[in-house]
């Protein structure tokens, strides 16, 4: 009795701590910086294991451009109508993946929110990298990507400029600053954790590598005050890409006149879907990683359990998005709309993507509610496998699905992906998961600087003494208890 | 805590409010006589809608608080239950509505339905019995979620060695009833709210009558806190600078996704430019008196507020703040006037006495019930675990 009374009220006052307790400025350098630091031969065998099938991927990704290139988009399934096919599902797709990095670090962050600390420097670098693999996507869609640069709006004389009026060219501009804001952000954060590393470099290789990428940080206090400035005013600057970047995406598609499209939710309900998938990678990497460097100590259950409440609380603004868009095609009472809506859930050629789409999407987050679940890493990680196949099926969905009907039954038909199709899709998951592994080898993954602030603050200014008084409100309770 | 909060006295103010109340709502129903038909309904649905989602918000910021609130949320609980505690009587005040109902929704009009084929297809939902019936459900789930709150909240004031338990109860339970609010408010804002234009659908129509509701109640709330804390001093003590900022950046954050969602259907429906979805703006956009309300809401509701607020000073000075929760007011209202008066196609001057004297008939009423709910307990949760210790915080 008197156990499940403190447990029902730590459930209610959370305790303020979120890294494990009692650690140490110099451990959390070690545990950090070890595993960059060690020499080639010391590396894990799990990392060349990882690495090697990353780079088998990697390989596929370049066969499918190449041959793209040399074939044309021909060889992909797309068609007319549905020519927005695997290239633009692929492609929100992976920059929907990248909002979590953002939000974690930018948002996260202007919310003075210490549980960001350490999972932000990697959920960063999958932001980036998922621009870098989303970004290539539409490039390469353009069927002649080598002339893809005719998007900007340079001065030329081909008497060519762009339609500022197309939300595609929207794209150009949204993902491009998107792309620039993020990698300086991780960047300038990474600065001190360089220094970290350049001043406990063994070999003169690594003390000039990391040396000069460090852009010769002294660690002053004028050198801190400029990076903390620096660092606010970008967190500043990539919080409205949060909510701009994946506006776009959804106006690529809410503005035409399409119907299943034009559909004024889109806009929050893409940006929520976007930070739905984005933390549920942000679970597949985390859960791994922790275990593999042994940091969970610092990855603690409170991460994942907060990771876990975003991605239900974000999974069901998807679910209302849904409903919405299924009752607003039957109110709308255009029979086009109510047709999209009845091929959606009924068509005979795709109605299982749909279902299949609710029961990921809608389904399996529920046990979410839970916070046994929240806290077991396992069931996480597989939530999460699950959640990145259904934010993958609701593009499918909407994307081509959508196209395959339209207004003019004449103009119907099918779509079907090729194995071109398919091959650039897994290469892509090459690609990242390359630029995943080099990253946890070379760089910290966890911002060192910003975790020995966290002990830094548990030590002088902890929260001990607001856990003290919590602490003996729980002891009222349950001595109270245990008299009767 | 050394000062013990008080229970507040709002008697004279109840009486009042009550009196203003009642000689609002009797000088509009005599007002109402002597109008053109339909005017009366039109500006009590106006009224309504907006106490209506004053009420509604203090209830979802209720919930929000108890899933996700520190101390802050305990320290606002007090006026948010008040709130709360309104929505019965407004369940009493849409009553009659029900005989305007043929006045107000072009739907009811066989004749229109017959000449327009897609109104014509949505019969099934837009009627009015079933129209009655999903009120009558609406009503019934907040008023449901009013009693039970507000009852544990009073079970948790009596007993300390419950509070616990029941403070993990409320939060448990708050999720799935935020997911109730925003399933019921989506179809109410539909049927009361977007049927009035009955051609014209649009997705985000929902989610911009909730966030503005949001905006309300969060404004009135900092209001409420502000005159508490000069009444009372343990709220005194408790309304800290760091807290009020807290309550800032809500009001700022709403007021960005407001715009954000508000721009967001501009741009797709004008882009579209289809004959049933572009309808809603053609009429608002048709006269200088709607486009310069519009642009109003976009330069004086979102541009100045939302610059003005990202000063910290004005968030952390209780009377800066409260001023631009004021004007935060005044801008829904006049949201939710540009949102469902232009689809009545008055002449002249929009504005009409009736929609001013319903507005302070429903709001008196409204204001005495909040108050009574008010005065009836002590202002502070004091067996709310997370308000222990929350003076140090």
């Amino acid at each position: 009795m008197a156990v499940s009374s403190k447990k029902t009220a730590r459930a209610v006052v959370e305790i303020d701590r979120v890294i494990g307790k009692g650690e140490q400025y110099g451990a959390i350098d070690d545990v950090i910086n070890d595993p960059v630091l060690a020499g080639p031969l010391k590396t894990p065998r799990w990392w060349w294991v990882g690495f090697a099938i990353a780079m088998t991927f990697l390989g596929v990704y370049l066969t499918s451009i190449i041959y793209l290139i040399t074939k044309g988009t021909g060889v992909w399934g797309n068609n007319v109508p549905v020519a927005w096919g695997f290239p633009i599902i692929n492609f929100v797709w992976w920059i929907g993946i990248g909002h979590a990095g953002t939000l974690i670090s930018a948002i996260l962050l202007l919310f003075r929110q210490p549980w960001r600390t350490s999972i932000n420097r990697f959920a960063e670098a999958m932001t980036i990298f998922a621009v870098v693999c989303a970004g290539l996507y539409p490039i390469l869609h353009l069927g002649r990507p080598w002339v893809f640069y005719w998007l900007a709006p340079y001065p030329n004389t081909l008497g060519l400029f762009p339609q500022f009026r197309s939300p595609l060219d929207w794209d150009l501009f949204a993902i491009s600053t998107y792309g620039s804001v993020s990698v300086l952000f991780w960047y300038i954060g990474l600065i001190p954790d360089l220094a970290s590393l350049r001043d406990r470099a063994a070999s003169s290789f690594q003390r000039l590598l990391y040396g000069t990428l460090c852009l010769g940080w002294n660690g002053s206090a004028k050198a801190w005050q400029r990076y903390q400035r620096a660092y606010l005013l970008l967190a500043a600057l990539s919080f409205p890409l949060v909510l701009s970047v994946h506006s776009t995406i959804a106006l690529d598609f809410a503005v035409s006149q399409v119907p299943g499209w034009n559909n004024t939710v889109m806009p929050p309900y893409f940006v929520a879907g976007a930070v739905f998938a984005g933390f549920a990678m942000v679970i597949i990497l985390a859960v791994p990683l922790r275990k593999a460097f042994g940091l969970e100590h610092l990855i603690t259950l409170r991460h994942l359990d907060n990771c876990g409440k975003l991605m239900l609380g974000t999974g069901m603004v998807v679910l209302y998005g849904y409903t919405v868009e299924l009752f607003m095609a039957w109110y709308s009472g255009v029979e086009f709309e109510r047709y999209m809506a009845f091929n959606r859930v009924f068509g005979n050629d795709h109605w299982w993507a749909f279902w299949l789409l609710i029961a990921c999407n809608g389904l399996a987050i529920q046990p979410l509610w839970l916070r046994s679940v929240r806290q077991s890493p396992f069931w996480l990680f597989v939530i999460s496998i699950i959640v990145s196949i259904g934010m993958w099926l609701e593009r499918f969905v909407i994307v081509a699905i959508t196209l395959t009907k339209d207004f003019l039954p004449s103009s119907w038909a099918d779509y079907k992906a090729t194995f071109w199709d398919w091959s650039l899709y897994l290469g892509s998951l090459g690609l990242f998961a390359t630029l995943f592994f080099l990253f946890i080898r070379l760089l910290p993954s966890i911002s060192g600087t910003e975790v020995k602030e966290l002990v830094h603050h548990d030590a002088h200014h902890g929260s001990d003494y607001l856990e003290d008084i919590r602490a003996d409100f729980f002891q009222e309770g349950k001595t109270g208890e245990a008299g009767a | 805590m050394q000062d013990t909060p008080s229970t507040l006295q709002l008697g004279r103010f109840q009486a009042t409010a009550l009196t203003v109340g009642v000689v609002g709502l009797a000088a509009a129903v005599i007002a109402g006589f002597l109008s053109p038909e339909g005017l009366f309904f039109q500006s009590y649905l106006y009224a309504f809608l907006f106490w209506l989602g004053l009420a509604l918000g203090c209830l979802v910021l209720l919930f929000a608080q108890h899933l996700a609130g520190g101390s802050w949320g305990a320290l606002i609980r007090r006026p948010l239950e008040a709130g709360v505690a309104v929505l019965p009587v407004m369940a009493l005040f849409f009553i009659p509505l029900l005989f305007g109902l043929n006045l107000l929704y072009d739907w009811t009009n066989a004749d229109f339905v017959a000449k327009h084929p897609l109104v014509n297809a949505k019969t099934d939902y837009l009627n009015v019995p079933f129209f009655i019936l999903r009120s009558i459900i609406y009503f019934g789930l907040w008023s449901f979620a009013a009693f039970f709150y507000l009852h544990q909240s009073a079970k948790q004031d009596r007993s300390e060695s419950e509070s616990g338990k029941i403070a993990y109860r409320l939060r448990r339970i708050s999720g799935p009833w935020i997911v109730v609010y925003v399933l019921t408010m989506t179809f109410a804002a539909v049927d009361w709210g977007m049927s009035l234009t009955p051609e014209w659908w649009s997705g985000i129509y929902g989610a911009i009558f909730m966030i503005s509701q949001a905006i309300s109640a969060i404004s009135f709330i900092i209001g409420v806190m502000v005159v508490l804390a000069s009444r009372d001093r343990s709220i005194d003590k408790l309304l800290t600078s760091k807290r009020l900022q807290d309550l800032g950046n809500f009001l700022m954050a709403f007021t960005m996704f407001w715009a954000y969602i508000s721009i967001g259907q501009l741009i797709i429906l004008w882009s579209n430019n289809v004959v049933e979805t572009a309808t809603w703006y053609t009429v608002r956009f048709d006269s200088t008196l709607w486009t310069g309300m519009g642009l109003f809401l976009l330069f004086f509701g979102f541009f100045a507020p939302f610059l003005i607020l990202f000063s910290r000073w004005v968030k952390r000075k209780r009377r800066a703040l409260v001023l631009v929760a004021i004007w935060a007011i005044f801008v829904q209202l006049t949201n939710l006037f540009w949102f469902i008066i232009p689809n009545f196609e008055r002449s002249g001057f929009q504005l009409t006495l009736l929609d001013i004297l319903l507005l302070v008939g429903i709001g008196g009423i409204w204001l005495a019930v909040f108050s009574r709910s008010l005065s009836s307990r002590p202002i502070l949760p004091l067996q709310d675990p997370r308000l222990k210790g929350a003076e140090h915080a």
